[in-house]
């Protein structure tokens, strides 16, 4: 009769996803190199808002390198939206999985050559669930709300909209027509998450780019001072 | 669909502690859930039979081929979050959505309930020659924040 042992662990199950972004996370630090994760459902304007932005920043700051990661279960359409815009861009295809992870993100960018104190946008796959639960290394997690989706939507997505930085009330053109309510969405906001900053812009308009740009332009700032003199 | 991933993490994390301990079949499982964890406790029982139980052996995958985890029970504690209030410092329940503090009405902090971790396993181990081996062993625990993540 074999003996039994009882061995207590206390071990993460993300532990492994762990250590892929703090490799990501080290190697970001020392290039001084901003990283935002953009998440949200398919369709609430995450690659309209990126191409937006990539064509703002490079307007603030023309030296500043810009860099993207697209996550898609599948196709390159985004990547081919944003390439156009002279970015360099990686393509991620999840095959039908439902987030991207760290060790994708590390992979991805093996295939960029990451010059020191830029920025880098990750876009997560199309979701509201599965990607707030997988750190990628990056140091702001934005969440975007579109105005079809409904204003009630940070209440039933709490974990997604509890967990980030920023959320970005998106396709605000549209509140007339879908009957958004922008106060009351911001409301929730602040009741979940109250150190959330929240912008209400529109992307496909340029209403309310500039302080959603700024903010991004005061984080890249504070990025760079962490860059290593010597490593890049 | 990403508990298969979780799961996946699990079985390679107890495949190694089972061999640092001379375990040759592990006969329970126990893992922690955080109610804001994201994972769902059935799509985590789904993945753990999925990847334990090969349906004919002749297709069992090399997590399975051996049979170490082959009939392993899996005990699943689901963990309520906690919020703390940041204005009176008063620790509360999170249930679904939005949480003000029950004193005084502010938005509260979680402070618990983002976590998925592996808590403890119990398993066969051939007797030892000194008669009967340790019947629980204490590993150091990870950084509580890496825990809670």
């Amino acid at each position: 009769m074999p003996a039994t042992v009882k061995v207590v662990l206390g071990k993460s199950l993300r532990e492994a996803n762990e250590t892929w972004a703090g490799r990501v996370r080290d190697k970001l630090r020392t290039l001084g190199t901003l990283a935002v994760n953009l998440m949200g459902s398919p369709g609430c304007g995450k690659t309209t808002l990126l191409c937006a932005t990539l064509q703002r920043l490079r307007g603030l700051a023309p030296a500043m390198p810009l860099y993207v990661v697209e996550g898609d279960p599948y196709t390159t359409r985004d990547a081919e939206a944003v390439g156009a815009q002279g970015v360099p861009v990686v393509q991620i295809n999840t095959r039908g999985g439902c987030h991207l992870d760290a060790r994708m993100v590390d992979e991805a960018l093996r295939h960029l050559d990451l010059k020191p104190r830029g920025t880098l946008f990750i876009e997560n796959i199309g979701n509201l669930i599965c990607p707030g639960g997988f750190d990628l290394g990056e140091d702001l997690r934005v969440a975007l709300l579109s105005a079809p989706e409904g204003n009630d939507k940070p209440e039933k997505y709490a974990a997604m909209f509890r967990r980030c930085d920023a959320v970005v009330l998106s396709k605000m053109d549209l509140c007339g027509p879908t009957g958004f309510d922008p106060g009351l969405a911001r409301e929730a906001v602040r009741r979940l998450n109250p150190a959330a900053a929240v912008f209400s812009l529109s992307a496909r308009d340029g209403t309310g780019m500039g302080p959603w740009t700024e903010w991004l332009m005061d984080r890249a700032a504070a990025k760079r001072s962490t860059a290593d003199p010597g490593g890049v | 669909m990403h508990e298969l991933a979780l799961v996946d993490q699990m079985i390679r994390i107890l495949r190694t502690k089972a061999r640092e301990h001379g375990a040759t079949r592990i006969t329970r499982v126990r893992v922690v859930v955080g109610g804001l964890s994201c994972a769902s406790p059935w799509a985590l029982r789904f993945a753990f039979e999925a990847l334990t139980r090969p349906q004919r052996p002749e297709a069992a995958g090399p997590l399975q081929a051996d049979g170490l985890l082959a009939g392993a029970a899996l005990d699943i504690v689901e963990r309520p979050a906690v919020a703390r209030c940041p204005r009176c410092g008063q620790e509360f329940p999170l249930d679904e959505a939005m949480a003000a503090c029950p004193r005084c009405g502010s938005a509260g902090k979680v402070i618990s309930g983002t976590e998925v971790y592996l808590e403890s396993f119990e398993a066969e181990v051939p007797e030892g020659p000194e008669g009967t081996p340790k019947d629980q062993v204490e590993e150091p625990k990870e950084d509580p924040a890496c825990l809670r993540r």
